[in-house]
Formats: structure tokens, sequence, C-alpha cells
């Protein structure tokens, strides 16, 4: 029988053989509850292992992946190819878990929404999970980001951002006297907001992995009260992004063309040339022309 | 298919794409490979837990129920009266027959204690620099409540603390931000200064441990004998 | 930092099933407790004359800033106030109040005090855990004993095991390891109403006034509460501080070496007094000393027998003397008897009048099967647990002489055809409205005083554990007094702030109607609406006067009643100002019983107390008095109220609080100095406003 596994050092001190390695069938099947003559598992402590390879596991995912430009196909555009997709599905269903799972058990202003003992193992295993497939999904983007980082350029805001992001949603809201931008890949709106994920995503998991690695070392104290308000307070900033993304990205009609894109991969040439007139201009390889000047 | 990201190329001769299946690889490798050495190859390690240099003792049959010790346990810990705060607990049933109807449920400071193996993260800890007391370092702690469980002691030793978040024990008052007397094992102990039966006191010497509690006599010899009460 | 409140009060009505949050701060100027109570009911009591059984009566159950803290004597004291069932010619608006852990559970909850309005349609508990305030069916649970309800309630609540428990779905919800404190009344307490009491765990009652009686007219079988919060206060360091200073005033802060002195302590007595009152471990077995919540004096027991467990002084004394007639010494019938009150909600002190008036029957021949009181209860076997237990069935059932005895004792007298006669002889030992005969009116002044003056038996010992109990124990065990009369009245007087008088606790024959023991009567009057009352400071506990362990016998009043308020509050209020308030509270009062019919002429004594018919007691009545120039202790026994005296007393006591001395009613001056014109303007209204 085998101990208590930490990848970077051993236990203070086990002589309780309840807590034991255990594989991945293992920790699927502590989320289902307690097995017979299974105590219940905390995986980020028994499992620990899985968050240093999920993240690991994207990047190699990223070395292997092969990427497609957004090509024209007669009256469709390819837009997120396979990896895209894989990358902001992995990530966008991990962020919500995490962020269900996360405030179930309480930031540290809000209360635990679920009971102590048995809930709570659960609801950290639910955690534990969704943080294998959102570093994975977030190492996948970011290796890529850093394979290509013409990539990362079209998440940026340039120097239209406010211009653009006014006359975008003032039409929007009726004000007839705007005309619509030429907006590129991504609105200039979006490109604002990913700056903010970005950074609420660069905390979220710095902070996040320090309080895995206490599992495995026997951290500083200050690092963790430091560590745990930052993980918090990143929380609220990405649910913010999330609600809001969610609202603009597939709650309102008009962004439904593109919500079908993150499962197809194509939008309709049509939209994207009222939508993104910017966007095709570079496809094509035109000047990007504004009504506005 | 146009695969433009080849085209990079860092150092000399590897691309990016390269770099990161490397790094990938080779990473996910060290970490399987490191589980098969610490699962399979290295043996555990038990550390022993030193002693506390302090315990508790409690005269259950001393004890009139007042839950002064409550009040005050959690008045210097946490700056408010809390029965639920306490990290000595008194229960006790109004109809029930003596000495059953009540029980001191004071930390045992435990030679093996169960509460801080369970600990995951070293939260829950013998704090060496208070005469290695069993405590909880609150920034540390995740919730688990894997203390709380592994206490085997009823009502659990181990509290959840609700309004900070975190589990909590007694410490032998090695951290009263409330109270302006010295704590720890070296120190005073609100319970044992404010019980006004005299029913709680202090030890330095490991008591002999039993799932009942300690053998403890606190009356017999001293002024109790004149109040015709308990032998 | 807190101020010791949990700034809201709890209503309930029962007629609409609504929970409604009231802010304390409304009323944080009267205190807590019965200032906090009587305001709550002057708002709330739409109709203050009506009977206290009518779906209109208020009742109020209050903490105080103090409770669940640790201030000594006074955390674990809850008050409770409505128009009771008890009482001739009139049940007035009353009150009572009772130990334990109650009010610390309540204040956990979130709760200064409860409001209680209206009637429910159907039996109801009221369950409260935390913030959380529901109306459970009690219809099962009416016709239960008061330890089998609360047991059924803790199973309902948290289950009865000793481990911790979780409220409601979140893990922050709170935990306990806790009973949930519950108050509840005995079975069919409707049917007995007067002779009812509320009670809390084994044995803490509030016994006096009918109060049992007043839940079941509610269809209220018994109100719980679970708190898992706290409290905080404004000085920690401070209340920590005061409470070990306070700490050697205490027979438990000087057990090392307790020199016991002879005598009857507030703060200075010994743990586990009831003990000697149930027979000890002769009747109960094993013991422990057992305290309400905070308290060092732990003054109760429980035992080995599970006989007597929580019981005090009236209830334990049910049978103790019938016990030592019939068996010679204590049998476990002593605290079985007392177990019985409690369990069935009854009234001890009643219960023991009943005892006394059977037992003065029995001697003018006058009951038994076929005699003029027509009964088949076992009255040849007084003493025992079969008589009791039948008499306590007579009157929960409605048989044989119960339904006469549950109207009232008064009442049954009237109609037994036995009223002028028993009472004017005090076979009937009822001494004021109807409550039975505690301490003398004739020897302890202030006690008779205060309670006619009043609504109920003040039941106040704060004179009388040192000017009665141990100076009559100095003369019967022949102990020489470690203070003179002299030194004991100059530690009291002192004491008293603007009541001070150097004759203050001059019981002579003459001293007892003087302007000084007017001062005496309004002192215990406006101090004990206030700090006991409001703030909860337990009766047993305070004032602290004359004490054991105190530097030339001083015991910490007045210094220890404000260090610990202000410590909680952290308000500067002085003693004084606490005796404002009590005044002010005492005036509320009185306004309220004089919309219920007050009037001077009403507060005189039974015939038996103005005539010195009296038997005399056998045991000395010794008291300080102040005779031919000198202060010695007398026994002031066998001796009666002079009623043109007392009439002059009155006057003087009506002068001082600024009441008129032809109705007893407050003056509108009065009133409006004390921030109370809106009384004074309803007086006006209903034309019984006191002539300036």
């Amino acid at each position: 029988m085998c101990g208590r596994v930490y990848w970077f050092r051993e236990p203070v001190s086990s002589n309780r053989a309840d807590v034991e390695s255990i594989g991945l069938s293992d920790v699927l099947k502590s989320l289902g509850g307690v097995g017979e003559g299974m105590e219940r598992e905390l995986l980020f402590d028994s499992a620990t292992w899985l968050v240093w390879s999920a993240p690991l596991v994207g990047v190699l995912a990223a070395g292997l992946s092969r990427r497609r430009d957004p090509v024209i196909e007669d009256t469709r555009i390819l837009r997120h190819d396979m990896p895209a997709r894989i990358t902001h599905w992995t990530h966008g269903i991990g962020t919500m878990m995490l962020l269900i799972s996360g405030i179930a058990l309480g930031l540290f202003f809000t209360p635990t929404l679920v009971g102590g003992g048995e809930p709570v193992w659960t609801w950290m295993n639910v955690h534990f999970v969704f943080v294998t497939m959102f570093l994975f999904g977030t190492f996948y983007y970011g290796a890529n980001t850093l394979i290509s980082p013409k990539r990362f350029g079209e998440h940026l805001p340039t120097k239209n951002a406010v211009d653009y992001t006014k006359r975008h949603y003032g039409l929007l809201l009726g004000f007839k006297k705007f005309t619509f931008p030429p907006e590129a890949k991504y609105f200039e709106s979006e490109k604002m907001a990913y700056l903010m994920a970005f950074a609420s995503t660069v905390l979220i998991i710095i902070t996040g992995l320090l309080k895995v690695a206490a599992h495995a070392i026997d951290m500083p104290a200050w690092i963790l009260a430091v560590a745990t308000p930052v993980h918090d307070i990143s929380t609220v900033a990405m649910l913010a992004f999330f609600v809001a993304h969610v609202f603009f990205a597939a709650v309102i009609p008009v962004s439904w063309p593109v919500l079908r894109s993150m499962f197809s991969g194509y939008v309709s040439r049509e939209y994207a040339e009222k939508d993104h007139a910017g966007w095709i201009a570079k496809i094509e390889g035109r000047p990007v022309t504004d009504d506005a000047k | 298919m146009v695969d433009n990201d080849t085209k990079d190329v860092v150092g000399q001769g590897i691309s990016r794409r390269q770099f990161m299946t490397g790094v990938g690889g080779a990473g996910v490798g060290m970490v399987l490979g490191g589980l098969v050495v610490k699962g399979f190859i290295l043996p555990d390690e038990v550390l022993a837990i030193p002693a506390s240099e302090g315990y508790l003792l409690v005269d259950t049959k001393k004890c009139s129920g007042c839950t002064t010790c409550m009040m005050a346990c959690s008045l210097v810990h946490e700056g408010r009266s809390d029965y639920s705060l306490s990290r000595i607990q008194i229960t006790q049933n109004p109809m029930g027959r003596f000495p059953d109807d009540i029980f001191m449920a004071q930390c045992r400071q435990c030679p093996y204690p169960p509460c801080v193996e369970a600990c995951p993260t070293g939260a829950n800890h013998a704090d060496a620099e208070n005469g290695n007391v069993r405590t909880v370092d609150p920034a540390k702690c995740i919730g688990c409540e894997r203390c709380i469980q592994a206490c085997p002691y009823t009502p659990s030793r181990m509290q959840w603390n609700a309004i900070d978040k975190n589990a909590q024990k007694c410490d032998l008052c090695a951290n009263t931000p409330y109270w302006d007397e010295e704590g720890g094992p070296g120190g005073k102990q609100a319970c044992v200064e404010m019980c006004p039966m005299h029913a709680i006191t202090f030890t330095t010497q490991t008591p002999v441990q039993s799932t009942d509690g300690y053998e403890v006599d606190l009356r017999t010899g001293t002024s109790w004998e004149l109040l015709g009460l308990s032998a | 930092m807190g101020n010791g409140y949990a700034g809201k009060i709890l209503k309930v009505d029962l007629t609409t099933r609504q929970i409604e949050e009231i802010p304390t701060s409304k009323y944080e100027e009267w205190g807590g407790g019965h200032g906090m109570g009587s305001a709550v009911f002057w708002d709330l009591c739409e109709d203050k004359t009506v009977t206290g059984d009518d779906p209109k009566n208020v009742m109020t159950i209050m903490g105080s800033p103090v409770s669940g803290t640790l201030v000594p004597g006074a955390s674990g004291r809850t008050e409770v106030q409505a128009i009771g069932l008890l009482g001739y010619p009139h049940p007035w608006y009353t009150r009572g109040n009772f130990g334990g852990r109650f009010s610390v559970h309540l204040k956990y909850a979130g709760w200064d005090g409860i409001a209680i309005v209206g009637k429910a349609d159907a039996p109801v508990w009221i369950n409260i855990v935390d913030d959380k305030v529901t109306l459970e069916d009690a219809t099962d649970l009416m016709d239960m004993d008061t330890w089998k309800t609360q047991e059924l309630i803790w199973d309902d609540v948290r289950g009865s095991q000793s481990d911790w428990s979780a409220v409601g779905g979140s893990r922050d919800g709170g935990r306990s390891t806790q009973l949930p404190a519950v108050l509840t009344c005995g079975p069919k307490a409707g049917t007995c109403g007067p002779l009812t009491a509320l009670i809390h765990d084994a044995g803490n009652a509030v016994g006096n006034a009918g109060f049992g009686g007043v839940f079941y007219s509610k269809n209220l079988k018994a109100v719980s509460v679970l708190g898992t919060g706290g409290v905080e206060v404004a000085d920690t360091a401070g209340l920590i501080e005061t409470r070990k200073w306070s700490a050697a005033y205490a027979w438990t802060g000087n057990a090392e070496d307790p020199t016991p002195v002879t005598g009857s302590w507030q703060q200075g007595a010994s743990p586990g007094q009831a003990a000697g009152h149930l027979g000890g471990t002769v009747a109960m077995g094993d013991l422990r000393a057992n305290a309400c919540a905070a308290c060092p004096r732990s003054c109760k027991v429980r035992s080995s027998s599970g006989f007597g467990n929580e019981s005090m002084c009236v209830e334990a004394l049910l049978n103790l003397s019938l016990d030592y007639a019939t068996n010679g010494a204590p049998t476990d019938a002593t605290p079985r008897v007392a177990d019985m009150s409690n369990r069935y909600g009854l009234n001890a002190y009643q219960l023991s009048a009943i005892r006394d008036w059977i037992k003065a029957l029995i001697k003018k021949d006058v009951i038994g099967p076929g005699k003029q009181i027509d009964t088949q209860l076992p009255i040849d076997k007084m003493g025992s647990v079969e008589f009791w237990e039948a008499l306590s069935m007579a009157i929960i059932d409605q048989t044989d002489i119960g339904p006469d005895l549950s109207m009232g004792l008064v009442q049954a007298a009237e109609k037994w055809g036995r009223l002028p006669e028993d009472l004017a002889d005090g076979s009937l030992p009822l001494a004021y409205w109807g409550y039975t005969h505690h301490y003398d009116p004739r020897t302890e002044a202030e006690w008779g005083w205060g309670s006619i003056l009043g609504d109920r038996d003040i039941n106040e010992h704060d004179f009388n554990f040192t000017c009665y109990w141990t100076t009559s124990n100095w003369a019967l065990l022949g102990v020489t007094p470690p203070i003179t009369a002299e030194r004991m009245a100059e530690i009291i007087s002192k004491k008293m702030g603007p009541y001070s008088d150097p004759m203050n606790v001059d019981y002579s024959d003459e001293g007892i109607y003087s302007e000084a023991f007017a001062k005496t009567v309004a002192w215990h009057r406006h101090y004990t609406r206030f700090y006991k009352q409001s703030i909860g400071l337990c009766d047993w506990y305070w004032a602290d006067f004359v004490n054991p362990y105190g530097p030339d016998f001083e015991g910490i009043t007045p210094e220890g009643e404000q260090k610990f308020l202000n410590a909680v509050t952290g308000g500067g209020l002085s003693y004084e100002d606490g005796l404002e308030v009590g005044r002010r509270i005492w005036n509320l009062d009185r306004a309220i019983w004089i919309m219920q019919g007050r009037h001077r002429d009403m507060e005189v004594f039974p015939e038996y107390i103005y005539d010195s018919v009296g038997v005399k007691a056998a045991t000395p009545y010794v008291m300080p008095a102040f005779v031919d120039g000198n202060w010695i202790y007398k026994d002031v026994n066998d001796r009666g109220i002079d009623r043109d005296k007392a009439e002059e007393f009155k006057t003087r006591f009506y002068t001082l609080e600024g009441w008129d001395v032809e109705t007893g009613w407050p003056t509108r001056s009065t009133l409006e100095e004390l921030d109370l014109g809106y009384v004074a303007d309803k007086l006006e209204e209903i034309g019984k406003l006191g002539a300036a």
C-alpha cells in the first residue's frame, strides 16, 4: 500500500492510511459520493498531481495542434478553428463551474451555500475537476498564443476602442446619429473586456496554484493570507466578466451568429460583412473603410 | 490548410511549436514519473508530532454548568461571547442525573493528534513557538473540515468558525487578541482563570487519556468539602 | 465593538401569524428587560383594561444588554410581563423573571426580547433558531408536562445528542452543541390560570402572576430559542477585569480560604444553597451546584437521583416542613414535590398558600369528606408525594376542589363562604393583592410597602438577606454579630444614592413609617425596576450591600452595577442615572395600573396584617433598629401595622414620588419631568391624572 502522495515532498505526518494516492477513475468515482468502504477523498489532497499535469497537457496539446487562420469559404467564413473551440469551451465551462462551486463553498466575504462535511467535500471535488479542465483549456490557449503572438494581438484594444464602442452600442441603443464602425474580428468592447478577463485569470491561476501548493508543501501563512483574498476578489471580477460575456455573447440575439460559430466554427459572410467589416477587409487584404470618416 | 505558426522560430532551428511540445511533454512526463517514484518507490515518512507542553484538566463533578468558560473563551479569542465559537464546550441536560447531566468538552491536546494529521495543508499544526499546542493557522485553513471529522471525541473539539470561515481549536490561549494576559502553555488560560467553580485547571504533565476523559478530582481536600455536595 | 444589544426585538402576532422585527434602538433608553417590556407593552397593548386571558393582552419576554455576557448574576435572567391572571381584587399588569439560559440563547439568536400579541387559531409553539422564527403545531403538547414538552422540542429542533449540529443548509449558518432554551406552560394551563407558572429547563420558573395561563389563553404552549451567534460588548478587557474584581467578593473567589461567616448573603453566598432547602444529599443523593448562565453563585443543585434538579427556595420548601413533621427528616418526597410543581407548571407560591390554608382549615375542622369544604383529597397524608399528586391532578383535571382553587384562592374562599374570616385571621395567607404571604409586611416593612404600592409580592431580597436572614440567624444560632447594627445601617445608607438617609434601615416600630423609610422604599422600587428587572441583575446576587468578603463588610453596590453595565454598553450611565430610569419605569407601570383601576384606596393590606392577630413566628425576626438613640438588632416579631400610620406613610411616599396624595396618581409635572408627557396625556384623557 502506498502512502499519501505529494509531488514536492513528504507529508508532515501520515499514520492514517485512509488518504491514498488515487487514479483518474477514483477521481470520477469520488464525485458521485462515498463508495463502499471508501472514505470521501479530497481530490485537491490526494490527486494534486492532476493539477500540475493539466497545464502541461494544455501546453503539450498546443504544441501538437495545427491551427487554421480564418478563411472565406464561399458564403461562410471560418472564424474559430477546432483548437480555438476546444480552448474556449474548456476554459469557459471550467470557469463557469469554478464560479459555481467556488461561490457555493463561500468567498471569504459571503456565507457558504452548502452544508458542512460531505457537501463541502463534494463541492471541493467539483472545484478540483474543473480546475483541471480550466487549467488545461487556459494553458492550451496560452501556449497557442505564445506560438503565434498575432492571435494575442487580435484581442488587444486599438486606438479606436472608445470611438468604436460608443458608436457600436450607441447604434444598438437607437441613436441614429451613429454609423456602425468597421469592427475587426473581435469588437473593441470585447477587447477591453478581454484585458479584464486576462488579468483576473492570471491572478486566479497564480493564487489558485499557491493554494494547491499548500496541499503539498509547507507554505508560509502570509502567502496564503494574501493568496486567499486575492483569489476571492479575482473571482468577483471574473464573475462580473463572465456574466457580461454570457449576456453579450449568448443572450442577446445579435450575438447568436457568433455563438453558433463557437460550435460550428463558421459565420455567414453576410453577417461578417455587416458586423465585422474591418475583419473581412483584413482577410481580403483590403484597406479598412470607415463610414464615419 | 495553412499553418503560419511554424514559421516563427525560437533560438536556432527550434520552432515555438516544437518548444511548446517539448515543454508540455517533458512536464507531463516529470509529473507522472514523480508520481510513480513517490507512490511506489519511496517509503512513507511518518514524522512524530512533539507533545504539547500543556493540558487542560476538568472536574466535571465540580462544574456548575454556568458556561462562564465558554463566554470567556470566545470573548478573549474573538471579542464576543459566543457559545458556538468557544473552544471548550459545556453540554448539559437539565433533567439529567448527576454526574451525567453535565459534560465538559475540552481539547485534550492529544499526543497523536488526529486533527493535525488530517489537515491537508498544515494549517492545523503543533505550534513550536507556543509549547507545541495544537492550533489552526486560519490563513492556511482551506475549510475542508477534515480536522472536525477527525477529532475522535464528541462533540468534536474542533469547531467551524462560521464568521471567519476556518476551523479552530483550543490553543491554551496562545492567541487571545482580546485579553491582556500572556496565554499559551507558559501563560494563563481564560477558562481556568474565569471558571468560578475552579473546575478547570492547567497542567504541564501529560495526562493519561481514556475515551471517558481524565480522572480528575479538584474537590477533595479543598473547601468544596464544606458545601455538602458531591463526594 | 458592540454595546450588548442584539439590535432587534421579535414581535410575534399569533392572530395573523406574522413575524416582525422592532428595532431595539427605539427602546434602548429603557435599558432592557422590564423597562423595555413596559414601553413595548404601552405601545402594543391597545386596551390595557382587558383581562389576562384576553387575546388583546400583550406578553413581553425580554433579555437585557448584559444577557449572554460575563456579568455575574445577570447574564441568564429573562423578564416576563403581561396582564396577569393572579390577583385580588384585580390581576394587575405585572411581571416575573426567571434564570437559566433562555436570555443567553435569545441574545445569541439575535434578539433583545420577544413581544407576543394576539391569539393563535390553533395550538402553537414558537420556534426561534437565530433569525428564523416559525410557529409550530403544538396540538400534541398542550396537555403535556413541562419537562416532556421541553424534551420533545429539543428533539424537534436539534436532537438531544451533545454533538455539534448545524443550523440551516449552509455550513456558515451556525452550529451548536447546546439544547435550545425553552419556556413552557404546564398541562392544561388554561383551566387553572391563576395557579400557573412558566417553566424553563428543570426548575427555572416565572412563578407568580399566572403567566402559564396567559400562554395557554393565546394557544401558545412554549417558546424555544437556539442561538448560534454571540454578543459583543463595548469594553472586553474592562468586563473581564470587573468580573475578576467582583470575584473577590464571592465565596467562589475566596474558595481557597472561604472563612465562612454565618449569614445569608447575596454575592457572598456559598454554592449549592438549594441543597439545604431540598433536604440535601439524604433526600437527593450526590449533588452538584448548578448555576444560571455566567453566575458564580450557583445556588441551585442537580442530583444523582434526578430529583430536585434546579429547584429553589419556594418549591423546594413546599414539602420540607411537612416532611419533617411527617417523617422526622427530609425524604425524597421534598425534592419530588418540588419537581412536581415544576413539571406541572404550577405556582409553588400559591401551592404553599393552599398548603397552609388547608392546614388551618383542618384545624378549624371545616375541610374533608362531607365537611363544609367537601373533598376526597388525602389531606391526612399531607407531606406525602401522594397528597401533592392528588392536589395537582385535581387542579389540572378540574376535579374535587380543583375547579374552586383554580379560580384563585380569594375567589375560592368567597365561594366557600370563608372569605372574611380566613383572610382576616391569616388562615388564608395572602398578604398583598391575593399573592401568598412571603415576607411579613409587619416586620419586614419594605417588602410589604413595596408590594401593595406595586403589583405583586415584590420578591426582592435586597434588604431581606442582610437585615432579616443574616441578623435573625445570628440571633437564632447565638452568633456574635461580626458587625454592629450601626455599621450595617451605615453601609446600606451610603449605597442608596439620592435616597440615602442614616435611618434608611430603621426597622423599629416607628422607623417603618418614617420619611427615611419612604426613601428606602422609593430606592427599592426604582433600583429593582431598573437594575434588577431591566438589566437583569439577579435578586439572589444583587444588590450587594453587606458582603462577608468586602473590606469592612462592604459589598460592591453601587460600583459593581455601574462598572458592569458600562463595560457592556459603553455608556456613561451613573448609578443615579440608573435609579432615575427605574423611577421612570415605575411611573410608567403605575400609569398602566391606574388605567386598570388603581387608586390609593386599594393600596391596603388584608386585615390580618393590621391587627396583630397573626401567629407569632417560631423563629426570631431580628432586624436593625434605631431605638432610644442607639442602633440595635431588635426582634420585631409580633407587631401589626398601624392603620393610621400606614396611611400617613403612604402620603409620605406619594409626596416623595410626586403623586397626588388623594388618589395616588402621578401628576403631569412628575410625568413630564420623566419625559412621560404622553403618559400624562393618556391619564388626563381618562380623567385619572393626579392633581398638582
